[in-house]
């Protein structure tokens, strides 16, 4: 007989089944809020550059300007500050790699707002750019790993940090 | 590509290094271990990054005056060629053969998107 006269009414789950898997699952999940925690600073710091182009087309140092410049450096100290815990979490080259969606924030900001009509060669550049930025993405780092985002490579720059 | 802003965009070229520098600084520091939250972000090298961080903001908006907001960005992929370069002097990481074809195809795209402007 079985019975646990301590605990008689405790349903016996199996302990080991999991002790690995979830652990897994945790860190995938921790995974994905890193990228897009990752992403939504990029967002965020691509409204900087809009906030710049409309300055730059003011006097330096009227009162509009100095409003916009204000809230450039606003956006870009909330920016600096999770970016430094981005690269607590995310190696360098990964995370300044994925900083390339700007690309396609600044062109959808230039079409939309500033009426920017890009040429054909500029789609082409761009395109290629982007490439050459998606290779050194999936480029080894320093890190152990592929370098995008495997286990060795956030858990070692995590840990270090925790 | 007319003079003008080829010229801006040797001046937004240049606040792109300069930032790469601060990105070094600010990774220089978070390699290391603080005693505490307010050293981890008061320390020399943050403390320079950003100050340079600063600087290329004026300097990059100075450079929007002429360059195009959606060149902006282009211009700016040549950071990843900075860094690439930075990190190997002074981080110690590889500059793999990937890194090299992505940076000669970042080098490549910026030309090809310079072409009749």
């Amino acid at each position: 007989m079985n019975f646990d006269a301590k605990r008689p009414f405790r349903v016996n789950v199996p302990i080991n089944n999991g002790g690995l898997a979830p652990a897994r699952q945790k860190h995938k999940m921790d995974k994905l809020k890193n990228i897009f925690f990752l992403h939504a600073i990029i967002f965020l710091y691509s409204l900087t550059s809009l906030c710049a182009k409309f300055a730059s087309k003011l006097a330096f140092f009227s009162l509009h300007w100095i409003l916009l410049y204000g809230l450039q450096i606003f956006i870009l100290g909330i920016y600096a500050i999770l970016w430094q815990q981005v690269l607590k979490r995310l190696p360098l080259n990964f995370a300044f790699a994925n900083k390339s969606l700007t690309i396609l924030w600044g062109m959808l900001f230039g079409i939309l707002i500033f009426k920017e009509i890009p040429t054909a060669t500029n789609i082409i550049g761009g395109v290629i750019v982007l490439i050459g930025v998606v290779i050194m993405v999936t480029a080894p780092t320093k890190d152990k790993g592929d370098g995008l985002l495997t286990d060795a490579s956030i858990g070692e720059e995590g840990a270090k940090h925790e | 590509m007319n003079k003008e802003l080829f010229f801006f965009s040797l001046i937004l070229l240049g606040s792109v290094f300069i930032s790469s520098i601060s990105q070094l600084l600010l990774k220089k520091s978070a390699q290391k271990s603080y005693p505490n939250k307010i050293r981890e972000y008061l320390n020399p090298y943050v403390i320079i990054g950003y100050l340079l961080f600063f600087g290329c903001t004026l300097i990059s908006m100075y450079a929007l005056k002429v360059v195009p907001l959606s060149m902006a960005p282009i211009l700016e992929s040549f950071g990843y060629v900075f860094v690439a370069v930075l990190g190997f002097f002074f981080l110690k990481e590889k500059f793999t053969r990937r890194q090299l074809i992505g940076s000669a195809l970042i080098i490549l795209g910026i030309v090809v998107y310079s072409i009749g402007i």
